[in-house]
Order: C-alpha cells, then sequence, then structure tokens
C-alpha cells in the first residue's frame, strides 16, 4: 500500500505556527497506523535495487578497508604518508572526524529531550543509529594506527605481570575511556528506545525466522504500562547520562591537541570549539543522509521540511560557533603575541596548506550564512549541497589541525611536510564504506524512525483524546515544537 | 695551510705566506716526505698501457678504473691487459675489469706498520680474525714473490731486520704493542724555498669565473671521499652537512647563479666540457661562489652492491688529467626534461620564518666585540647575552607557578655543546648509529622524512649580503651548526602524553625509552618541540639484515634492537651510564664511594668528537667538566621559553672576523 | 499476540549479561594468570642433554656456584661452564661406571662444547647484571631457589617485572652478609640479618626503579 506523498500545499502547511497553538509536526498520513506502515514498510518489503546497489558498495568499500588494514599490520605504519614531523596524517584527522560526526545523535536524542523539543522523534532513530556507526569507525583508528596493534591491550588498567598501569596523565588514555563509554552508552541508548518498535516488527512480522529474530531483541515487550513506565524513566535516565557526553567526549578528544604544546594546539578554546564543531558536522551529516533517505522511502511527511529547517537552524548556531572560534584563534594570536602561535597562523592561511584552509573557512564560515534566509532553510537542494560542503569543510579542519601545527612547529630545522598515499585515502574511503555498510543495514532491517516516540507526539495518544468525539487537526497542547 | 686540490703556484704562494709570517719551526712543521708523491705518475703508467707494455698489472687496493681522470681511459686499458689483478676490499668497477679479484683484508682484521707524516710507527694489530678468505695488502705481496706467510710473521721479520738482537727486539716490541706508538727521531726540515717562477706562474691564473665562463669545482665527498666508502649505508645516509643531502650528489649552484640560470632545485640539467657531458639534477646552496658550479665526487658507482647502486650521479665524467679538481668553461644546459628527487634532511635552511620574515633564534652566534660589549654592560642578574637572544623573557619569569615535582636523586646527568668548537664534521652522528643500533633507512625513507639519527646537525644560514634595495640576500651567508639530540627535558612534553607510560623520567634526569613499552602512538614525537624522536615505520633492522649479513654483528649488545612501531631517541648513551655506574657500585663496595667519575661514562658523540665541543656529565658536581661548561656566560637553552628545562644546553658561537675583511 | 517465547525465557536476558560480565572479568583474571610467567615459566625443567646433577654437585659435594660459574662476579652474565671446568675433576676421578660420564668425555676429546638447555632466560630487552647483584649481598638461592636440591634444575621463580620490582621496591628482606651470598640454605630473615648494621656493608644499595634500569 503506498503512502500518499506530500502535496505541494501540504509542504508548506507546518512551516510556520498559526496565531494561536501550533502547527502540527507531522503531515500526511498522521494516523497511528499510518506511521506504522510507513516506517515498517522498509523493512518488510523486499529491498530495492538501489539499496541493493548501495549496499554491495558500501560492502566493496569496506573489504578495502579490511584490506588496507591487514596491510598495515603486516607492512607497518610507514605505508602511510606519517614522517618526522608529521606523525599523525589523515588517520587521526579521520578519526576526530568519525567521532564528532557521532555527536548529532546524542545531542537530538538527549539534549533536545530533556528540552522537550518533540520535533527530535522524527530524526532521533536515525542521528542515533548515525551516532553509534561514527563510533565505531572512530574507534576502528586508534586501533590500527599504533605502531605495535598487538600491544593495544596496554592501554586498559588490567593488572599485568609487569606491575604497571597505564599513564593516566595521558589525554590518549582519556579518549580510550571516554569514546568506550560514549559508545557504550550511545548503544545503550539506542537499543532501549528501540524496543518497543522491535516489538511493532515482530507483531507485524510474516515468517517465523523474523518473528524470533525481532522477538528476541524486543526483550518480550508487550507495551503494558509497567512496561511503558520502566521504559520512560529508563529513557530519561539515559538521555541524563548521555547529555553530558555530548560535551565532555568531544571536549576529551580535543584535549589530544590542546593538552599539547605545538602552536595551534595548545589553545583552550579546543573543548568548546571541538563540541560545536561536533555537532556542527553532525548536524550535517544527518541532513545529507536524511534527505536522501525520506525521499527515498517515502516518509518527507513523517521527517518535514520543518524537521529539515530546525536542523540548519542548528548548523546555522553551531557555525557561527565555529566562526567565533577560528576569529578567536586569529585574535589571541595577535593580542598574545606568542610568536609561534601567530607564525602558526600565518602558514595556517598563507603556507603550503592554505589552499585546505581556505575550503576550510569557505565551506564552514561562508557557505552556512545562507541558511540566514527562510527560503534556503526550506530549499531541499540547497540543504544538501550545503550540507555536504560542511563535511567536507569540517574533514579539512580537522586536516588543517593535525597538519598544519606538526609541520612547521618551533625549530625551523625540522619542518617537513605530508601528503597522503594511497592506503591514506583507501583507509578514508574505507571508513566510509564500514559506515554506509552498517547504515545499509540499519535502514533494511531496523525501523528508521522512532514510531513510537512520533506516535506520543499524535494527538491520538493523547489521553483524552477521543473525549470531545474524533480526532482534531490540532490541539493547543503538545504538539508540533 | 693549502688545501690538496689547489695547483702548484697556490701551494708556492702559501709557502711564501708561511715564510713572511716565520710560521716554520713554530706554528708549522715542515716533516721529510714518507711517501713522495711523484706527478705525472699515473700518466706514465697509462702510457706505457696504451704501447701495450704491460703485460701484469697488480693493484694493491683503490679503484682506479673509477677515480682515475677519464681523459686517460684507464678502465679501456685495464680491460685489454692480459693479466690484470685487484686486491680490493669490495666489487667495485676495477674489479669488474681485472682479469682476477683477490678479496683484501680490512686493516682491522690483519697486521702491519704504520707511519705517521711526522714519522711515529705504530703497529696494526688485527681485533678479529679475518671474517672472510682474504689477504692484505703486505700478504699479498710477499706470496708473489715467495711462499705465503701470514701479516704477523712478516711484521716480525720487519723487526728482526730493525733489531738484531733478539733480547733488545722483544723489549721494544712488547713496549711498542703495549704504548701503541713509537716516537720517531725525524727531525724538522728547514728547505731553502725559491719563489723564481712564482710571479710568471701566477700571472698566468686564470680570471675568475664569469656569467659566461662557469667554473666547475670538482670536490671531495664528505662522507664517501671520493667514492671508497659508496657502498657504506652509513655513509650514504649521513647528511651533508652544509647541503643536507643523502644518497645522492648534485650540481651545486649559489642562489644568484641558479637565480639567472633560471634553475631551482631537482631541476635537471646538463653540464658539459668539451665533449664530455654529465646530465645531473641541481641543488641551490647559499654561499657558493657565483658562477662557480660545485659537484661531489664519490657517487654514481657501479658494480658496487645494492647500496651504492643508483646513488647519484660519476662526476668522474668531467674530471680531467689536465684539470681534476677546477676547470672553467663548463656549459650548463637547462630545459632537460623532469626533476630528479633529491633526499635531503633538513627543508629549511634559515632561522627566519617565511610569510612573517621573524628570526628565530634558535642557534645564538655573534661576534665578538658584540659579545663584549654586552657582557661590559651587563647587570648583575641579568642573563647573559646569549640567553637575552634565545630566551624573550628574562629567567625570572621562567619559573613556575607550581612546586617542583621532578624527582632528583643521585647524580644529575647533563651535556653542553659548544656552537664555537663544532665544525659540523657528522662524527657525532655516525657514532651514535654506530652504538646505538641504529638502522638506514633508504633513498626513499629519506624522502619521506623518516631518517633515524638521534643526533642530527641543524644548519642554519645568516644572510650577510643585501642586493640593490638592500633587501638582504642568500648570496653571502654565515653557517652556523648546531648538534640537536634529545634534550633530557626536566619537564619533558613527551613524557605525560604516551597512554602506556613507556617514557618516563629517571631520577637522575634522564628521559627513559622503555621500548618493550612503547606500542606506537607517535604522541611524545609530537609533543617534541626539538623533534627529537624517531620512529621505526618499518622493521628497518630486518630490511637492513637482507642487505648487509654481516650488520648483525656489528650491532651493540648493551643496546636493544627496535622492532617497528616503536619510538627511539637519544638516551644519552645510558648503557654507558650504567656500565660506569655498575663499576661504581661495585668499586663503592670497597671504597664506600660509589660515584662515578668525570670522564668515567662518555657518550659515544662526546667521545667522538675532533673538537671535544661536546662535554656530558654530573652537573650535581660543581667541578665537573660539564658544570665548568654551563657556568660559561655563553651558555643558553635552545627554546628556553618553552619552559622544558633541558640538561642539554649549549655555548653560543662567538665569531672573530677580522674587520677589514668582513 | 501469539506467544514466541516460553515464560522462561523472561530469566535469559539479565542472566546473559551478568555472564558476559562475568565471562569477561575471568577471561582477563584467567589470562592475567595463564599468561603470566608465573604459570608459564616457574618450574621449567627442560630435559639437558646429559644429566648434570646440581644435588651431587652443589648439594652433596658441597661445591660452591662460583667453581663453575665463575663470571658471575666479574660480569653481566653468569656463565656456563666449558667441559674444560668439568675435566679439571672428571679427568681423573674414578666414579662408578653407572655414572653416565660419557658425554664429558666425549665433549673434551672431540672439542665440541655440550649444549646446555638454558633455563633461566629473560627478553633481550631486558639487561640483568649479575655483577651488581653480586657485589649488593643478593643470594644465588633468592632467584635461583634450592638449586643444591634439584636433580633437574627447574625455574624456581618467575622472574618477571612485578617480580623484580617487588626487591627493587624493597631489598633489605633479600640482602644478605657478602659471605653468605653463595649459601643457599642461608636465610638472612630467620638469621636476622640486618643489612644497614653490617660493618662489612660499605654502601647503601639503591635498586634502581626507573625504566633505564633495567631496559636500555
Amino acid at each position: 500500500m503506498a503512502t500518499p506523498r506530500v502535496s505541494a500545499v501540504e509542504h508548506e502547511a507546518n512551516l510556520s505556527d498559526p496565531l494561536s497553538g501550533r502547527a502540527p509536526l507531522l503531515l500526511g498520513d498522521r494516523s497511528l497506523h499510518g506511521i506504522t506502515k510507513a516506517v515498517c514498510r522498509p523493512v518488510e518489503c523486499v529491498p530495492s535495487r538501489a539499496w541493493t546497489l548501495f549496499f554491495v558498495v558500501s560492502v566493496a568499500m569496506m573489504g578495502l578497508y579490511v584490506l588496507t588494514t591487514a596491510y598495515l599490520f603486516y607492512e607497518g605504519i610507514g605505508i602511510w604518508g606519517v614522517n618526522n614531523p608529521v606523525n599523525w596524517g589523515w588517520a587521526i584527522s579521520n578519526f576526530v572526524f568519525w567521532v564528532g560526526i557521532s555527536h548529532a545523535g546524542t545531542l537530538i536524542s538527549a539534549v533536545l529531550y530533556l528540552f522537550r523539543q518533540k520535533w527530535r522523534t522524527s530524526i532521533n532513530r536515525f542521528a542515533e543509529a548515525m551516532t553509534i556507526f561514527a563510533v565505531v569507525c572512530a574507534l576502528s583508528y586508534p586501533t590500527i594506527h599504533v605502531g605495535r596493534v598487538w600491544l593495544l591491550h596496554w592501554v586498559f588498567p588490567i593488572p599485568n605481570q609487569m606491575g604497571t598501569w597505564p599513564n593516566f596523565r595521558s589525554p590518549l588514555l582519556w579518549d580510550v575511556f571516554a569514546v568506550t563509554i560514549y559508545g557504550l552508552v550511545s548503544f545503550i541508548f539506542w537499543y532501549l528506545g528501540m524496543i518497543p518498535d522491535l516489538a511493532t516488527l515482530r507483531d507485524r512480522a510474516k515468517t517465523r525466522a523474523r518473528k524470533i529474530t525481532y522477538g528476541i531483541f524486543a526483550l518480550g515487550w508487550r507495551g503494558s504500562t509497567r512496561h511503558w513506565k520502566h521504559y520512560e524513566r529508563a529513557y530519561l535516565l539515559l538521555a541524563a547520562l548521555a547529555t553530558p557526553l555530548v560535551l565532555s567526549v568531544h571536549s576529551i578528544v580535543s584535549f589530544d591537541f590542546a593538552i599539547s604544546q605545538l602552536p595551534g594546539w595548545h589553545t583552550t578554546i579546543f573543548p568548546p570549539y571541538f563540541v560545536a564543531g561536533a555537532v556542527f558536522s553532525g548536524f550535517a551529516m544527518v541532513l545529507t543522509l536524511m534527505v536522501i533517505a525520506r525521499w527515498a522511502f517515502k516518509f518527507e511527511h513523517i521527517v518535514t521540511i520543518r524537521h529539515l529547517e530546525n536542523m540548519a537552524k542548528v548548523i546555522l548556531l553551531t557555525g557561527m560557533i565555529i566562526a567565533y572560534a577560528y576569529g578567536m584563534e586569529l585574535f589571541i594570536a595577535w593580542y598574545g603575541q606568542n610568536p609561534y602561535e601567530s607564525f602558526s597562523c600565518a602558514n595556517r592561511a598563507f603556507g603550503p596548506y592554505a589552499w585546505a584552509y581556505w575550503i576550510m573557512i569557505v565551506c564552514n564560515v561562508i557557505a552556512p550564512q545562507i541558511f540566514w534566509f527562510k527560503r534556503a532553510r526550506q530549499n531541499v537542494v540547497v540543504l544538501f549541497v550545503v550540507s555536504i560542503l560542511i563535511n567536507i569543510g569540517m574533514w579539512f579542519e580537522r586536516f588543517v589541525i593535525t597538519v598544519t601545527s606538526l609541520h612547521r612547529d618551533f625549530l625551523p630545522s625540522s619542518w617537513g611536510d605530508y601528503s597522503p598515499t594511497f592506503f591514506d585515502v583507501a583507509a578514508l574511503v574505507g571508513s566510509f564504506g564500514l559506515f554506509f555498510t552498517l547504515f545499509a543495514l540499519f535502514i533494511r532491517y531496523l525501523p528508521m524512525v522512532a514510531m513510537s516516540e512520533v506516535k506520543a507526539g499524535l494527538p491520538e495518544a493523547k489521553p483524552h483524546h477521543g473525549a470531545e468525539g474524533g480526532s482534531r487537526e490540532a490541539s493547543a497542547t503538545g504538539e508540533g515544537a | 695551510m693549502v688545501g690538496e686540490r689547489q695547483p702548484p703556484r697556490v701551494h708556492a704562494l702559501g709557502y711564501a705566506l708561511n715564510q713572511l709570517l716565520d710560521a716554520y719551526g713554530r706554528t708549522l712543521t715542515l716533516m721529510p716526505a714518507l711517501d713522495p708523491r711523484i706527478d705525472g705518475e699515473i700518466e706514465a703508467l697509462v702510457g706505457e698501457m696504451k704501447q701495450g707494455r704491460v703485460k701484469t698489472l697488480v693493484m694493491l687496493g683503490g679503484n682506479p678504473a673509477y677515480d682515475v681522470p677519464v681523459d686517460l681511459e684507464f678502465g679501456e686499458l685495464l680491460a685489454k691487459i692480459p693479466t690484470s689483478i685487484a686486491l680490493s676490499l669490495c666489487e667495485n668497477e676495477t674489479t669488474q675489469l681485472a682479469r682476477w679479484v683477490v678479496p683484501a683484508s680490512h686493516y682491522l682484521e690483519t697486521w702491519g706498520e704504520l707511519r705517521a707524516t711526522d714519522g711515529t710507527l705504530t703497529i696494526q694489530q688485527p681485533l678479529i680474525r679475518p671474517l672472510v678468505e682474504s689477504v692484505s695488502a703486505i700478504e699479498f705481496v710477499s706470496w708473489l714473490m715467495g711462499p705465503r706467510r701470514d701479516g704477523y710473521a712478516l711484521v716480525r721479520q720487519r723487526w728482526k731486520a730493525r733489531y738484531p738482537n733478539k733480547a733488545y727486539r722483544e723489549l721494544m716490541w712488547r713496549r711498542t704493542l703495549h704504548d701503541g706508538v713509537q716516537r720517531s727521531d725525524d727531525k724538522a726540515i728547514f728547505p731553502t724555498l725559491r719563489y723564481g717562477g712564482l710571479s710568471s706562474a701566477y700571472a698566468q691564473r686564470q680570471a675568475a669565473p664569469t656569467k659566461d665562463n662557469l667554473e666547475l669545482c670538482l670536490a671531495l665527498d664528505n662522507s664517501v671521499y671520493d667514492g671508497r666508502f659508496g657502498s657504506n649505508a652509513w655513509l650514504q645516509e649521513l647528511p651533508d652537512p652544509v647541503t643536507k643531502l643523502t644518497w645522492d650528489n648534485a650540481a651545486l649552484l649559489g642562489v644568484a647563479t641558479a637565480g639567472r640560470l633560471g634553475l631551482q632545485s631537482e631541476d635537471l640539467v646538463e653540464l658539459s666540457l668539451g665533449d664530455r657531458t654529465l646530465a645531473l639534477p641541481v641543488w641551490v646552496v647559499p654561499g657558493v661562489a657565483e658562477n662557480t658550479i660545485v659537484l661531489p665526487l664519490g657517487y654514481g658507482r657501479q658494480h658496487s652492491g645494492v647500496v651504492a647502486e643508483g646513488a647519484g650521479f660519476n662526476s668522474a665524467r668531467l674530471r680531467l688529467s689536465t684539470s681534476p679538481f677546477f676547470v672553467q668553461g663548463v656549459k650548463v644546459k637547462r630545459g632537460v626534461r623532469g626533476s630528479y628527487p633529491l633526499a635531503s634532511t633538513q627543508a629549511h635552511g634559515t632561522m627566519v620564518e617565511p610569510h612573517t620574515g621573524k628570526d628565530r633564534p634558535v642557534a645564538v652566534d655573534a661576534t665578538l666585540s658584540e659579545y663584549r660589549a654586552y657582557e661590559k654592560k651587563r647587570k648583575k642578574g641579568e642573563r647573559n647575552f646569549a640567553r637575552k637572544r634565545a630566551q624573550s623573557v628574562p629567567d625570572s619569569q621562567l619559573q613556575s607557578i607550581y612546586k617542583e615535582t621532578t624527582v632528583k636523586t643521585g647524580q644529575q646527568w647533563g651535556m653542553s655543546i659548544d656552537l664555537s668548537s663544532c665544525i659540523g664534521c657528522n662524527a657525532c652522528t655516525v657514532a651514535c648509529q654506530a652504538e646505538n643500533n641504529i638502522s638506514t633507512v633508504g633513498k626513499k625513507e629519506v624522502l619521506n622524512g623518516r631518517e633515524m639519527h638521534w643526533i642530527r646537525l641543524d644548519r642554519y644560514f645568516e644572510a650577510e649580503s643585501y642586493d640593490a634595495e638592500g633587501e638582504v640576500t642568500l648570496d653571502d651567508v654565515q653557517v652556523i651548526t648546531q648538534p640537536m639530540a634529545c634534550q633530557q627535558c626536566e619537564t619533558a612534553p613527551c613524557e605525560n602524553v604516551c597512554p602506556v607510560g613507556a617514557t618516563a623520567h629517571s631520577p637522575e634526569g634522564l628521559n627513559d625509552m622503555a621500548y618493550n613499552r612503547c606500542i606506537g602512538t607517535r604522541y611524545c614525537a609530537n609533543n617534541c618541540p626539538y623533534k627529537a624522536r624517531t620512529f621505526n615505520f618499518f622493521n628497518y633492522t630486518k630490511r637492513e639484515d637482507a642487505t648487509h649479513p654481516l650488520l648483525a654483528m656489528q650491532r651493540n649488545p648493551d643496546v636493544t634492537v627496535r622492532f617497528r612501531g616503536v619510538m627511539e631517541k637519544c638516551t644519552y648513551c645510558v648503557q654507558r651510564i650504567n656500565g660506569a655506574k655498575i663499576d661504581a657500585k661495585v668499586r663503592g663496595q670497597r671504597t664506600g664511594k660509589s660515584v662515578i667519575r668525570d670522564g668515567a661514562a662518555l657518550t659515544a658523540c662526546q667521545q667522538v668528537c675532533p673538537t671535544q665541543a661536546i662535554v656530558f656529565g654530573d652537573i650535581s658536581d660543581p667541578n665537573s667538566a660539564v658544570a665548568r661548561h654551563k657556568r660559561q656566560t655563553r651558555d643558553f637553552a635552545v627554546l628556553a621559553d618553552l619552559r622544558t628545562l633541558p640538561r642539554t644546553t649549549y655555548l653560543a658561537q662567538i665569531r672573530n672576523p677580522n674587520p677589514e675583511l668582513a | 499476540m501469539a506467544v514466541i517465547f516460553p515464560p522462561w525465557t523472561n530469566r535469559v536476558p539479565p542472566l546473559l549479561a551478568l555472564f558476559s560480565l562475568g565471562a569477561v572479568v575471568s577471561g582477563v583474571a584467567l589470562v592475567w594468570y595463564y599468561f603470566s610467567p608465573q604459570y608459564t615459566d616457574v618450574g621449567f625443567e627442560p630435559t639437558q642433554p646429559m644429566p648434570f646433577s646440581h644435588k651431587a654437585h652443589a648439594g652433596e659435594l658441597g661445591m660452591d656456584c662460583r667453581f663453575c660459574h665463575n663470571t658471575v662476579e666479574q660480569g653481566a652474565h653468569a656463565a656456563i661452564p666449558s667441559t674444560e671446568t668439568c675435566m679439571t675433576c672428571h679427568a681423573s676421578l674414578s666414579l662408578p661406571q653407572s655414572v653416565p660420564l660419557a658425554a664429558v668425555r666425549m665433549s673434551w676429546e672431540m672439542d665440541k662444547p655440550i649444549t646446555w638447555v638454558r633455563v633461566h632466560q629473560l627478553p633481550d630487552y631486558v639487561f640483568f647484571d649479575h655483577r651488581v647483584h653480586f657485589a649488593a649481598g643478593v643470594g644465588c638461592v633468592s632467584c635461583h631457589g634450592r638449586v643444591d636440591e634439584m636433580a633437574v634444575v627447574s625455574q624456581a621463580e618467575p622472574l618477571s617485572m612485578a617480580w623484580c620490582l617487588a626487591c627493587h621496591r624493597d631489598a633489605t628482606p633479600n640482602l644478605r652478609p657478602f659471605s653468605k651470598i653463595t649459601d643457599l640454605t642461608y636465610d638472612p630473615q630467620n638469621a636476622g640479618y640486618d643489612p644497614n648494621q653490617d660493618p662489612k656493608r660499605k654502601r647503601k644499595v639503591e635498586p634502581p626503579l626507573h625504566c633505564s634500569g633495567c631496559h636500555r
């Protein structure tokens, strides 16, 4: 049964609020059953050829990652372009890039939940999945970029026969704990939130295999009041737990740079700058993927232009924070009169990697400015293009930070440069392959939208809904945001 | 002193000057020549070879097919000789052409006698038995003339002739073996020098080179010399102190000359002299004389093994017997397609930042008058002149607001390097490589910036010339070399960023590197402001062992051989410190004192430095050499503003230029 | 809603969670023990090419360790003796036929060393020095155990880094009078020995605790 697409008129229906109350969050078929049908359809139907192609290509890219990594373990770190002085190159830029992307999901799920932003329900499942997969991609980098991978277990504080502990003063160790916990909490949060939806899929399942599989993962959800009570409480607790992680995890990742003393790295603005950048790049990635997914899977009425516009507003805000941070770095370099810092800024803008710096400025500072204009915020094509530019810009930002400070630091005699090798590129492409493979599997087997949460925001879900007789288009309380 | 490459008239001028200065017998001594070099010897031989009069040629060492000037065509002639025998340490161009090749023993494997230029005699004693079946030169020559006898017997035989009395002979033999040397009775000579032909020879000298008449200057290379060390990977990878090139030679041009010819570094050009040509890349070096092309010899070796293969270009192609070292009239052809990658270990040659033009006073130098003027005006408590240059804040502002937490017990190790004494010879780099099992990485990896040297010579050009607009140019430069190794900082930035704690601070002030703990995250190298750490990107040891099977025998058993994925750096030769400490502790059991006395633990770089520029020892002992050095007013620390508190400090270079020459 | 899972499956997820946690913890603990030298090295008793009995020589005959392992006072490595050392006695001693000395005699005559199997082996990156431990007054028995009671030598102590550190952090219990270093029966704790009161000790023993003390 095809879901009716949103008509041109309806498309504009919820873009502005009426004088009294709020416009509805969802458009089109807003019935409970309609939502279920729309969201479960991609999971229950035979996958389209587009999906299959997407999946095969992603698996191929992931295969490239596996092969590159195997060769890396066999031959050594030298197959990458890293050298003395630039001992960290694409691998670490990619790591920070992926951790950054992962922050959007947690912000949408946890922070917006605590702020009671109901519009988050259409996109939070999608974004959270993206978080998990981005964390997986991110964690792969510190694992593979160490010189002796087989001894990586030494970073864990396990009792050993050498009587030694890891060095707790090192930011890399804080990373290990921070990102691991982040991944764990995000995963639990995501899974917990999915339980009612998995139960829906279990109940709608036609084959025994599906029934049992979804049944196992639905953990026996009955939809009883007791279950809902536990669910809501657990959800709230995890949201409260995950919220500080949004701020702390990328702050700790920024400490990888800020704790060192290299000019261009050693600045106190890094934690807020990185967190804002993380949200910025994360939302841009969500936007990129969501624009395609909502069109391909036909739920433009669940994830409406209003939702996309809200994301664009967040992007604009965090983009302005980033722009402020760039400006502040330049200001402090001038004001502080630290000769190494001033040179680092001049080198970034005019040195051998100036091209990367200016791409970063154009994509991160100039491109999002278009979102001041309402027309731009509500135009899907503009949203898609700008979000891609931002992704590119944010990758370049991590590259610029990592490489420009390293290649020219204190002693002029040690200055060098960095150029990526085929294996660096393969590792980046491969990580995208890993991400998209997981993503394709997610789209195929798990509900992309948090059905239960979306339904909870509908008028039909209100306890007193049927009392005044029939459904209403809009109610004064609790709908839309 | 006049260099060996100079023509006779310049030597004559030198003699005349020395006589005017009354130097003979005081600062210079002339000794009778032991092995007088006869001009034209090789030309005479070649003449005889051309006439076919040479039936048997025995070559004891050397590589004449490579280094005899090309116009003599020694190689072609050698190939035609019916019986040619080359006694050689390794395969080279000569052994390729000789009919017979006899492996030569290394001088450290055989007995012999050596005499220095002042007549001092020493007995060459072997350290090990020959590793392979080989003969020394004296063994070979005696074998040609009679039964085969080993070097020891030959040396003893010679002594028998010198000291007929058996008892006295034994006494002198043992004494010389023990002392190592035997002083000679040779006296200085004071020949009468006649300068009759000097003025006419001087009048015939060539004019200075002009832009239409470029001069080619063939120079012996700093590391491979005349080519004899071409198969030595350590020396091939040793950066030239001025050009910083490894594994290759290039046509060295000055900045102005290159600019005028429109050439940049790594551009391929074709040099031609008469009808002989050589295609090779250019390397622009500030300070090379104008309109001169310097061409290092010793590269472009063939048939000499994997190390020398493909390393550089054979400059001997432009070396004629009439002008073995200097010749004018060389032509440069530009526009030869492509460029050739040259592996240099230092990309930025000055202490001046690009884009901002600011100066980074990393290596401090001054003239004597500047130094004296400052020191005269310096008030008590003010930082010394070197620190005034190198630090942007006074010493008092470098105090931390936190309490000192570094543990300091026992002797405190430190090092002082005198930049005035350092001549930039690179001996420290090689000694460190030998002592600490440091691998060579090959040209490709040096191009990638991965050379493994623990101590390197940073070479900075300081511009001394100005162009027409008053802008500073690099045509005339001062060069200052600064040896840079791990500074063993008291507040080392590398220590707290290692996630597994592989680099910790010892109570004696050393920054310890535990290779077995390192998992290779490389954060320590990022955080080191001196970039003194090197990383094993590949298993370089395995690669080396594949090309040099005997290298495993060279390795120092007191130092760990590193695997890939592990960071390494200078350790102040901690194996030597530990060895001395164990000796001291054992001795201390008897005497109660277990302190390492000054000079008992020498670092390899200190031991080998020919000018004793590097001094290492206990800084907590006010009488130690290093403490005395650090008390000098020229003492400064590099990047002191970062408050790394390095244990290695430097003594600024003071130059005393003649104001009339400046 | 059809019942897919019987009621007892309700208990599975929490039990599974507990079980995984337990598996991880015990996995770590088991690996910690079974991969440590305490398990892998202690009790290592390789078969030697010929049955030399320390029990007979060092135990019953009371030979001092240094008679054979003579470099222990002068160098880092405590040498395994050459056949010549064995022959100082066994060239002329007449022993019953049952004692298998053929291998020693053959090694002497053929000038080929006996290929003893090394028992106490530290990794390459550990630089242990016997001389300085001897000079400090650490007994042979502290690290090698009661060799004089071993017919076949087996490793008595783990020789792991943590084990070495335990002594380096507090060496006093392991120090003994210099005359008793090779006395494997002497126990300084039992004898009430205090190294600080020993007049023969001229210096305080300060074992290194920093990395480069043993790793260079």
